[in-house]
């Protein structure tokens, strides 16, 4: 037997999709792959017409589809601070060599990364967002201007980080030579962590 | 003053990455028995902390015959298998396990890193296998989708997709080049240079879809440009041991699912490294693939 639809929604686990559709991906095996029987999903209106002729629609082996993606045409909220920081980091890529005006060196693509993977390490939810800049040497700089602390890290794509970091009281913190995947200590941490947390 | 900055027309969709979904799928054969299906559906009290709204999936099955007295139908509505999602604070999806008669998925909608990303779809994955233990059921197919789609901002007489693609790419028809901001070219093919993993035999599949349209970006009509990648291994041979290599519970990160996710994984890094631009590549720092 087979059918034929004219018009109508259906609503099934895949969506909202219109007879047409589930037509179309019925034959083709997305839907319901092993049709004992006439199959539809939840029809709220359809008009069936009884055909004397099977029409198979043809596929390539290579054309099967498998499982089929749920998104809907949403983009992620851009004002997320994880978002803007690795957008931040990986727009350096643009940057060419002269971008200063003055010879300014383009970051290396390792920077880029190294600068990105330790981002990643950052809790964007529990502290605060750092100003993320290009040093006209290449360098990919972290800034942290607080009330009581600031804080410089930089990254020249050598596999590791430096930075130095200064209290409203003079307290100071340095290093070089940090492995780009290694965390901040927690002492440093607590510093630029937000108040409310 | 000299050019400083390299120009694109195109960016990706969430200015850091342009990945809008990952789903990581196997697939089973024969369907699962009723009791497996009911099991299956029974993870939603495992994951009812990272994945707490369920929605169940009904098939309705119905019968159509022609009486003498008009069509007689017949409706039999039975429970295939169930949706657990994490939903983000917009109402949109973030996360979602999907089980039906003979697949298992995972979805990812909020892409970070690949170790991120595919260390909880495996640990969704482990809990739905604990469910089907003793099934004799075989595993034919794993795949890994790539959605990825990206913004054009400039106007359609200004339209040139080789900022966004390599202009030697043999991925897509040198028709994409000249043409307009509307266009489509869709092919599948199978990699015989692939070698899969010594527990587990099969072909891999490339499906790659990419269309070149109009969405509602934000509740703007905007030109996009989506990149769907399917790579699927078709597992040879109907072994049961494949089943048990495949979901076999373990703390070890280099177990025969991860090192298949992984060979999936490189070989969506290699085909986005043969079809995007090197600007576009380092833009969203693609990396290079194994």
């Amino acid at each position: 037997m087979s059918f034929h639809c004219e018009s109508g929604t259906a609503v099934s686990p895949y969506g909202s999709l219109s007879l047409g559709e589930i037509k179309k991906r019925d034959d083709q095996n997305e839907l319901f792959p092993n049709k004992s029987s006439t199959l539809l999903a939840c029809l709220s209106t359809a008009v069936i017409l009884f055909s004397p002729q099977v029409s198979q629609i043809y596929q390539s082996i290579t054309a099967n589809t498998v499982a089929k993606a749920s998104f809907k045409n949403s983009r992620l909220d851009l004002e997320r601070a994880d978002i803007i920081t690795i957008a931040r980091i990986r727009n350096f890529g643009d940057y060419l060599d002269g971008w200063d005006g003055d010879g300014g060196k383009s970051p290396s693509k390792a920077a880029i990364s190294e600068a990105e993977k330790f981002a990643r390490l950052l809790s964007f939810d529990k502290v605060y967002t750092p100003h993320i800049s290009l040093a006209s040497d290449g360098e990919i700089n972290l800034l942290w201007i607080l009330h009581d602390f600031r804080l410089d890290l930089g990254f020249y794509g050598d596999g590791t980080y430096s930075y130095y970091g200064r209290t409203a009281d003079g307290e100071e913190f340095m290093a070089d030579d940090q492995p780009f995947d290694k965390v901040l200590p927690d002492q440093i941490i607590q510093l630029i962590r937000k108040k409310s947390y | 003053m000299a050019n400083t900055l390299m120009k694109n027309s195109f960016s990706p969709i969430n200015k850091a990455h342009a990945i809008l979904e990952v789903v990581f799928f196997i697939q089973f054969a024969p369907d699962f028995p009723v009791q497996a299906i009911r099991k299956l559906m029974e993870v939603e009290h495992e994951l009812k902390e990272e994945l707490p709204k369920v929605s169940p999936i009904n098939r309705i099955e119905t019968t159509l015959e022609r009486g003498e007295d008009g069509p007689k139908g017949q409706f039999i509505e039975r429970p295939v298998g169930i949706e657990l999602q994490r939903i983000r604070p917009d109402g949109s999806v973030e996360w979602m396990l999907r089980t039906t008669e003979n697949i298992i998925a995972v979805h990812c909608l909020d892409y970070s890193t690949w170790g991120d990303v595919w260390g909880r779809a495996r640990e969704y994955f482990h809990k739905t296998f604990g469910r089907i233990e003793g099934e004799s059921n075989f595993v034919i197919s794993i795949g890994l989708k790539y959605i990825d789609r990206f913004l054009y901002e400039g106007t359609k007489e200004e339209y040139d997709s080789s900022l966004l693609f390599k202009k030697d790419t043999d991925l897509i028809s040198k028709k994409s080049f000249l043409a307009t901001p509307l266009w489509h070219c869709h092919s599948g093919w199978f990699d015989e240079s692939f070698d899969a993993v010594d527990a587990v035999k099969g072909d891999l599949l490339n499906q790659l879809n990419v269309d070149s349209s109009y969405a509602n970006v934000s509740g703007q009509k905007r030109y996009i440009t989506t990149i769907e990648h399917n790579a699927i291994i078709r597992i040879e041979g109907q072994d049961n041991g494949h089943l048990r290599s495949i979901t076999e519970k373990t703390d070890a990160k280099d177990s025969c699912l991860d090192q298949l996710m992984d060979k999936l994984h490189n070989t969506n890094k290699k085909v986005l490294s043969n079809l995007l631009s090197e600007q576009m590549a380092i833009k969203i720092n693609l990396g290079t693939p194994k």
